[in-house]
């Protein structure tokens, strides 16, 4: 006869350590006893976790292109006043800058100043001969721009360069408007500085432009119609002569990355505050921007509430399938809770194995769900970018399905939960006479603690 | 009656006391207590109370895990059972590997784990043929008398009371006869 000897044991103990049983190994087989509803839990706990970020990314993405493409229409703005001499232009350059830096910090980048006189009534003579074009006796402006050089490609001669000038000034203008006047490069052309009066002012032609790039914003805010355009001294000493006041104008156009869409509202109304200290100095600024970039906040606050909402139903929809899951995975552990309550496991040691092992699976979906969820960042970046920003309407549809699929779950839930809930665990079940003593047949009987847990887990 | 004694329900009424553990009067954690370390269950089909999804050493871990201890003890523990009980090289096997006696002789094992102080059994011998019924009750009862474990086996195999020290014959319910067989039986205390 066989006597339970532990010295024998104590031989086989070592090699069989590795098949031996621990709560962690009791736990994680009893997660995983049913594969395909594991992986499916894994599959869900993955969803719940990155899926609910793509529309808040999508959001975010979307924004920054419909902040970029309103700035890049109507993210410029222009501060005019009347000078009469260089001195009061000089002055009026140096207030709008400090104000505007001061206001509005980095916000907005200089495009550069501008004046611009007229109209100048040509013409009485080009090099001494009446012209023929019918727009020779157009009104036409003297302008002077300090970035011009940086916005045109000069065509033939050179812009004229500020300094002492002579009888004659030095003028450039648009090829554009040359040939619309018939005017060539060094044409001398003069002008009645008044309607009707003698013609006092002479010019000629030193270079021939045309713009670098209709794109470039510059041409939609600065207001000078740039038909001839002189070097700054010339320009003052031409007003000088007409005895008239010119208008001066400062250009600035918004950077895109120092206004961010957080910051648009602070700086639209950053805008208001400065318009109304400017229109105080008799000096106006004209811009669609504090109104564009208070719609541009509108649209983004009411998509942002879309998405969120769409993200909410999302959320509840993987966490509600997850939860179904993650019941059926526990009910299909019952009668190993009823092995163990039988050995005498405390219930509460037979529950924290079950979610452990639930827990178990989660920490594996972590790292998983992290890289879903950048990889879904990625993809959210670059989807707005590729066509329009997007707006509330486009995903109305969407949320409102998603939200109603996911309340519509969250009512279908308790029942489902409460039908494929399981045998309870209860270990006398094991010992019932009439079924072989087997609880993995034993009557159907609600688990009390099983509804409760996911309908708890979907309502947090 | 051997439900309640194992602890799984709670009498109606009428007293159950067993060494000293009034089991009308247990709350639920007394009980837990008490099922895991006064008494070891088998059950008329052994198959109930065994985990289906682990191996033979695992299922008698498995009780062992509900405190704590050194794994290296419940491994010796449970090596030492699974030797006197014939799985002296079979302890990794998977259940679906067992024989109905093996399946048997696996849940007096598991029973035993938690080296109780009582094993009850529920119809020990039915669905075993004799010689299988024998050599268990053989061996079993040198496992009880070396770990000095006491012994409550419900049969209906009347060859059985050769093993035992005491007979309670029962029928329709009702103790009709108890017959003390010496050595009397030890320091158990069985009140109904």
């Amino acid at each position: 006869m066989r006597t339970p000897s532990a010295s024998v044991a104590d031989g086989r103990a070592d090699r069989v350590q590795a098949r031996g049983l621990s709560w962690t190994r009791l736990s994680w087989l009893q997660s995983t006893q049913r594969r395909g509803a594991a992986v499916v839990l894994w599959l869900c706990l993955v969803a719940t976790l990155a899926l609910p970020a793509l529309p808040v990314l999508i959001g975010v993405s979307s924004g920054q292109l419909a902040l970029a493409q309103t700035l890049a229409s109507d993210g410029g703005l222009a501060v005019e006043q009347r000078v009469s001499d260089q001195a009061s232009f000089d002055l009026f350059e140096r207030d709008v800058d400090h104000l505007v830096t001061e206001r509005l910090g980095p916000a907005l980048v200089s495009g550069g100043a501008y004046a611009s006189a007229g109209p100048l009534h040509l013409v009485l003579s080009v090099n001494g001969q009446f012209p023929s074009t019918a727009a020779a006796r157009m009104g036409m402006t003297a302008d002077y721009s300090d970035s011009l050089a940086s916005h045109v490609s000069v065509v033939a001669g050179q812009l004229p360069e500020d300094g002492p000038g002579g009888a004659v000034a030095a003028v450039a203008m648009s090829q554009a408007t040359a040939d619309q006047l018939g005017l060539q490069l060094s044409d001398e052309f003069c002008a009645e500085l008044s309607a009707g009066v003698e013609p006092a002012w002479c010019g000629r032609i030193v270079g021939l432009w045309k713009p670098r790039s209709s794109d470039d914003p510059f041409w939609r805010w600065s207001r000078t119609r740039l038909e001839l355009t002189l070097a700054k001294s010339a320009f003052f000493d031409l007003l000088k002569q007409r005895r008239s006041a010119a208008t001066a104008g400062r250009v600035y156009w918004a950077r895109p990355g120092a206004i961010g869409e957080d910051r648009a509202p602070t700086v639209a109304a950053a805008l208001d505050r400065v318009s109304g200290e400017l229109g105080t100095q008799s000096r106006q600024l004209d811009s669609p921007l504090p109104t564009s970039l208070e719609r541009f906040d509108a649209q983004r606050r009411a998509l942002l509430s879309t998405l969120a909402l769409l993200s909410a139903g999302l959320l509840l929809t993987a966490l509600s399938a997850t939860v179904l899951v993650a019941t059926r995975l526990l009910d299909a552990a019952v009668p190993d809770r009823a092995v163990l309550l039988a050995r005498g496991w405390p219930r509460r040691r037979v529950w924290g194995m079950s979610l452990a092992g639930l827990a178990g699976l989660a920490l594996l979906a972590l790292p998983v769900g992290l890289v879903g969820w950048l990889l879904l960042a990625a993809v959210a970046t670059g989807w707005p970018t590729a066509g329009q920003a997007l707006r509330a309407s486009d995903f109305q549809p969407a949320g409102t399905a998603f939200l109603a699929s996911a309340v519509g779950l969250l009512i279908v839930l308790p029942w489902v939960a409460a039908r494929g809930t399981s045998p309870g665990v209860d270990p006398a079940d094991l010992t019932h006479p009439s079924l072989g003593t087997s609880a993995r047949h034993a009557p159907r009987r609600r688990e009390p603690g099983a509804v409760p847990i996911p309908i708890a887990l979907v309502g947090a | 009656m051997i439900t309640i004694l194992a602890g799984l329900r709670a009498p109606t009424q009428g007293r159950v006391v067993v060494a000293g553990w009034d089991l009308a009067t247990l709350t639920g954690s007394q009980r837990e207590t008490y099922r895991r370390r006064m008494v070891g269950f088998v059950w008329q089909d052994p198959s109930g109370g065994l985990l289906p999804r682990l191996t033979v050493l695992q299922n008698v871990l498995a009780p062992m895990l509900a405190e704590s201890g050194a794994e290296r003890d419940r491994l010796r523990i449970a090596l030492s059972l699974l030797e006197s009980l014939g799985f002296g090289r079979r302890a990794g096997d998977q259940l679906s590997q067992l024989t109905p006696p093996e399946i048997r002789r696996l849940a007096i094992c598991t029973a035993l784990a938690n080296r109780p102080q009582l094993l009850l059994a529920d119809d020990l011998t039915a669905g075993l043929d004799s010689d299988a019924a024998r050599r268990l009750v053989s061996d079993l009862e040198v496992v009880l008398a070396a770990s000095r474990t006491s012994a409550l086996i419900v049969t209906h195999d009347r060859w059985v009371r050769r093993h035992v020290h005491r007979i309670v014959r029962i029928h329709d319910g009702l103790a009709l006869e108890v017959l003390d067989e010496p050595p009397a039986a030890r320091d158990l205390e069985l009140a109904l």
